[in-house]
């Protein structure tokens, strides 16, 4: 059984996310299907089968796209939690109560500190609860700040910021190789339909009104590949 | 400098003081008071008598994520030690401020994509005014089957539509909300370069077939 982190991690059940990628591919085919018509002939049945592909890979990414947006808020927000954990743990010298004081601002880490709090208000070890909480993160900065809270060594608090620099350079890099295909999707698609208007002699309002919508498909559904997050 | 680096650096220095044994609240007073609205409604409260974690309630809501983590770390030193904090938050302060600069940077980058995306709006509503404009005089270059269709203005104005939507995506993709500047420069060289054209379009082929 292949594994999916993304899944696992939001707990959605494999079969049920197939099941909504299949109907939003047969949605989109269907519409699609409708929508153009006969502005492109023969072709219409193989756009639409890629157009409903790419929906059915659209919906099944989005926990995946969803888990790196959180990714990157929970690296930057580890940063602060690193700092602020290592001035308090120097202060109080108390795990618990540098844990009880943090107070995150990114939502799901804040929910992972309040968690663990409340379970060593409940009777938990320190050592355990942090772990606990530490493996609930996506982000591997956020959950060492936890474990080295748990190991009570306030030197081993590092700056924290390599992950945050490691995704700010993917982020980069896909903006490096998305923009110009945006570019030229943007660019060529009108360009190829009044090609293809003018050699196929469509010049009827309807024809020109199907060609014009899937233009809007193809740009829309460009626009979402390479938009990140 | 602009207003975040400035904010982040006059936050820095609060840090500094507080590591050398200052008071947080004196070297707030003392640092961001000249910074904007924000910086001066910081250090009214303070000198009001404020407690320091609700004077920092303008910059902890700062629409910098930067600014306002730095403040959560200056407000969370009354809880442990402020010369502590001061100590350690140097190096936090230091990533903040490289954050801040790589943000410059890329706002940089993104107002030269800016015009990119601009250029090539204004390209590709010339491109597509010269393919609708002449196009169709190319196509009825059909000397075999005898008469094609005769092009209606609906391909003009479909042409142009299909111009905006992607100017349009282009601007938004690049500018956001100003996406409408692309559309205005696509269609003005669309309107001008189909204007242009159009004498050459009404210029009509004699099939040589047709020749005595």
């Amino acid at each position: 059984m292949v594994r999916i982190p993304s899944f696992e991690h939001f707990g959605i059940s494999a079969p049920r996310i197939l099941g909504l990628g299949f109907a939003a591919a047969i949605g989109s085919y269907l519409v699609l299907a409708a929508s153009l018509g006969e502005a492109l002939g023969e072709a219409t049945g193989p756009v639409a089968i890629v157009v409903a592909l790419l929906a059915f890979y659209t919906v099944l990414s989005t926990p995946r796209r969803v888990l790196d947006r959180q990714r990157m808020s929970q690296a930057r927000e580890s940063v602060a939690l690193s700092a602020s954990a290592m001035a308090c743990l120097s202060v109080t010298g108390s795990r618990s109560k540098t844990l009880m004081t943090l107070r995150p601002r990114e939502q799901t880490l804040a929910s992972a500190t309040r968690q663990c709090a409340r379970k060593i208000l409940l009777g938990l070890p320190v050592d355990l609860a942090a772990a606990e909480s530490a493996n609930s993160l996506v982000s591997y900065s956020a959950a060492d700040t936890f474990r080295v809270l748990a190991s009570m060594d306030p030197d081993d608090f590092g700056e924290g910021d390599e992950e945050s620099r490691g995704l700010s350079t993917s982020i980069e890099l896909y903006r490096e190789t998305k923009l110009p295909m945006f570019m030229t999707a943007c660019f060529f698609s009108p360009i190829m339909l009044v090609l293809y208007a003018v050699f196929t002699h469509t010049y009827g309002s309807l024809g020109l009104l199907e060609l014009a919508t899937f233009e809007f498909v193809i740009v829309d559904l460009a626009f979402f590949f390479c938009s990140r997050g | 400098m602009n207003e975040e680096l400035a904010t982040i650096s006059s936050l820095k220095k609060v840090l500094e003081s507080a590591g050398a044994g200052d008071g947080i609240a004196r070297a707030l007073a003392r640092e961001i008071r000249g910074m904007g609205p924000e910086g001066a409604s910081v250090a009214r409260m303070i000198l009001m008598g404020h407690p320091i974690s609700l004077s920092l309630g303008p910059l902890l809501k700062s629409r910098s994520e930067e600014v306002s983590m730095l403040s959560a770390l200056i407000g969370s030193a009354t809880k442990s030690s402020s010369t502590l904090v001061g100590k350690k938050g140097r190096t936090f302060a230091a990533v903040l401020e490289r954050w801040a600069k790589m943000k410059e940077n890329e706002k940089l980058e993104m107002r030269v994509q800016a015009f990119r995306a601009l250029l090539t709006s204004g390209v590709l509503g010339a491109v597509t005014a010269m393919l609708a404009s002449l196009g169709p005089l190319v196509a009825s270059l059909n000397f075999v089957e005898g008469n094609p269709p005769v092009a209606s203005g609906n391909l003009l104005l479909a042409a142009g539509g299909m111009t905006a939507i992607s100017s349009g995506m282009l601007g938004f993709f690049m500018s956001g909300r100003r996406f409408y500047i692309n559309v205005l420069v696509a269609l003005t060289v669309y309107a001008i370069v189909s204007s242009v054209a159009a004498p050459l379009a009404s210029f009509s082929v004699l099939s040589p077939w047709g020749i005595k």
